[in-house]
C-alpha cells in the first residue's frame, strides 16, 4: 500500500508507467519534497497560481510574499500578476507600481494612447508599473487592469524587469499602454508591494491582484 | 489535466549565434515562448532585434511583421514589413547598457500545428536602459501551412549573450494533451 508520506519502491524499474509510478522515483522522501517543482515540476503545470489578495477595505500597500504563496518563488522563472483596481488620488486616472523586496532605484519607458494621441515616455521611477487605473473623481465601480510578466526573478546575474499591458477606459475617455519597467537590483524577488504610484494614497476596495508563477525546464 | 507544459528551456552558457528548438510536438494547441535576452550589438543609445524562423525556413521571402512601437520620447509609430526572411521580434538590450540587464519578450503562436492555416506569431517586449526607452509589440505572418516543428531564433545585428534565457511553452485546451 502507497503511504502518503513517503515512499519505497519495491518493484523493477522496467515494469513502472509513466506518471502513474511517478512516486517510485522519489524513493524513502516525503511526498512534499518532490510533489512541487521536482519531478512534477517538469510534466506537471507550468503555469501555477501563488498568490491572491482581493481588498476588503482601501489598503496602502497589498504585499505579495513567496513566504504566503502556494509555493516558493524560487521554483519559478518568470511570474506573472493580473491587476485589477483603483485608488484614492485625487484625480481622474494613475499607475499603480509595485516595490519589489521594497527595493528603490527604478526605471520605466512606455507607450500610450487616450483616444487622440499617442505618446512614448522614459523615467525614473519608484516601482514597476502594473498597471493604469482609475483614481477617486472616476465613475464608482470602475477598476483598472494590467498584465506584467516579471522576467526570470531568480537569476542572481540579472536585473528584474517588468513588461506590462494595461488599460483603463472611463466611459469614452482613458489610457491604454505598453510598460518596460526594471528594477537595478540582481536580488531574486522574494516580495512585491503594490501601491499608488503617487506613494500618497491607498489602493481601493475591491481591487483584485493574483499572481501566478511559470517555471522552467 | 495541465493545460500549460514546460516543452524545453534553454539557458546560454557561452555567446551563441542562433537557438533553435527543434522536434516540438503536435500535441498542443498553442505555443508560448518567453525570453530574457541580450545581444553582443553595441551601439551607443542601441537595443538589438530578434529574428524568427519556422522549420529552418530563413532566406526566403515568407515572413511579414506589423509591429507598434514607441522610443523613448518619440511619437510612436506603426511599420508593417512584408516578403521578409524572417518576422522580427523587439527588443534586446544591447552590450552598452549595464551587464546585468536583459530584457523580456513574450511570444504567442496560434495554432501551430493545424496544418491548414498559416502561421501567425504575436510578440510583445521592450527595453529600458540608462538612455533610452523602447516598447513594441505585433504579429508576424509565414506564409506557409506546414506544422510548426522546430523554432530558430537569432539577434539581427550580434549574437545572444551568454545567460541568455529562452522556454518553450505547449497551451492544451479541452482535448486533452500528452
Amino acid at each position: 500500500m502507497f503511504r502518503q508520506d513517503r515512499t519505497n519502491p519495491s518493484t523493477a524499474i522496467s515494469n513502472w508507467r509513466g506518471r502513474h509510478d511517478t512516486t517510485k522515483g522519489w524513493p524513502s522522501t516525503a511526498v512534499s519534497t518532490w510533489l512541487n517543482g521536482g519531478l512534477f515540476g517538469v510534466v506537471g503545470d507550468a503555469w501555477v497560481a501563488l498568490n491572491t489578495s482581493l481588498l476588503t477595505s482601501d489598503t496602502t500597500t497589498v504585499t505579495m510574499t513567496s513566504a504566503a504563496a502556494t509555493e516558493p518563488w524560487s521554483n519559478f522563472q518568470d511570474l506573472m500578476l493580473i491587476s485589477y483596481g483603483r485608488d484614492k488620488y485625487t484625480g481622474a486616472i494613475g499607475h499603480l507600481i509595485c516595490k519589489l523586496n521594497t527595493g528603490s532605484s527604478y526605471r520605466t519607458a512606455d507607450f500610450s494612447g487616450d483616444g487622440s494621441s499617442a505618446t512614448s515616455n522614459r523615467y525614473t521611477d519608484s516601482g514597476i508599473r502594473v498597471a493604469i487605473v482609475p483614481r477617486d473623481s472616476a465613475d464608482a465601480g470602475e477598476y483598472g487592469t494590467g498584465i506584467t510578466i516579471f522576467s526570470d526573478i531568480n537569476d542572481t546575474a540579472k536585473y528584474t524587469t517588468g513588461l506590462t499591458f494595461a488599460g483603463c477606459d472611463q466611459d469614452g475617455a482613458g489610457i491604454v499602454a505598453q510598460l518596460t519597467s526594471v528594477w537595478e537590483s540582481t536580488a531574486a524577488v522574494t516580495s512585491m508591494g503594490i501601491i499608488s504610484a503617487t506613494e500618497a494614497a491607498d489602493v481601493a476596495d475591491e481591487s483584485r491582484f493574483d499572481l501566478f508563477g511559470l517555471r522552467a525546464g | 489535466m495541465a493545460v500549460c507544459e514546460v516543452i524545453a528551456t534553454q539557458t546560454l552558457t557561452g555567446d551563441t549565434a542562433t537557438v533553435t528548438f527543434s522536434g516540438i510536438p503536435a500535441t498542443y494547441r498553442h505555443l508560448m515562448l518567453r525570453m530574457s535576452v541580450r545581444s553582443t550589438q553595441n551601439t551607443a543609445a542601441g537595443y538589438d532585434w530578434i529574428g524568427l524562423t519556422y522549420n529552418a525556413s530563413s532566406g526566403g521571402t515568407a515572413y511579414s511583421t506589423n509591429t507598434m512601437s514607441g522610443y523613448t520620447t518619440s511619437t510612436p509609430a506603426g511599420d508593417i514589413e512584408v516578403g521578409q526572411a524572417k518576422t522580427k521580434l523587439w527588443a534586446a538590450a544591447d552590450l552598452d547598457d549595464a551587464a546585468e540587464l536583459f530584457t523580456p519578450i513574450a511570444v504567442d503562436i496560434w495554432d501551430y500545428a493545424s496544418g491548414d492555416k498559416n502561421q501567425t506569431t504575436m510578440g510583445w517586449g521592450g527595453t529600458i536602459d540608462a538612455s533610452i526607452g523602447f516598447n513594441a509589440f505585433g504579429g508576424g505572418v509565414y506564409d506557409s501551412v506546414t506544422a510548426i516543428s522546430q523554432i530558430t531564433l537569432d539577434p539581427g545585428a550580434g549574437d545572444f549573450v551568454s545567460g541568455s534565457e529562452f522556454t518553450l511553452y505547449g497551451l492544451g485546451d479541452a482535448d486533452p494533451i500528452l
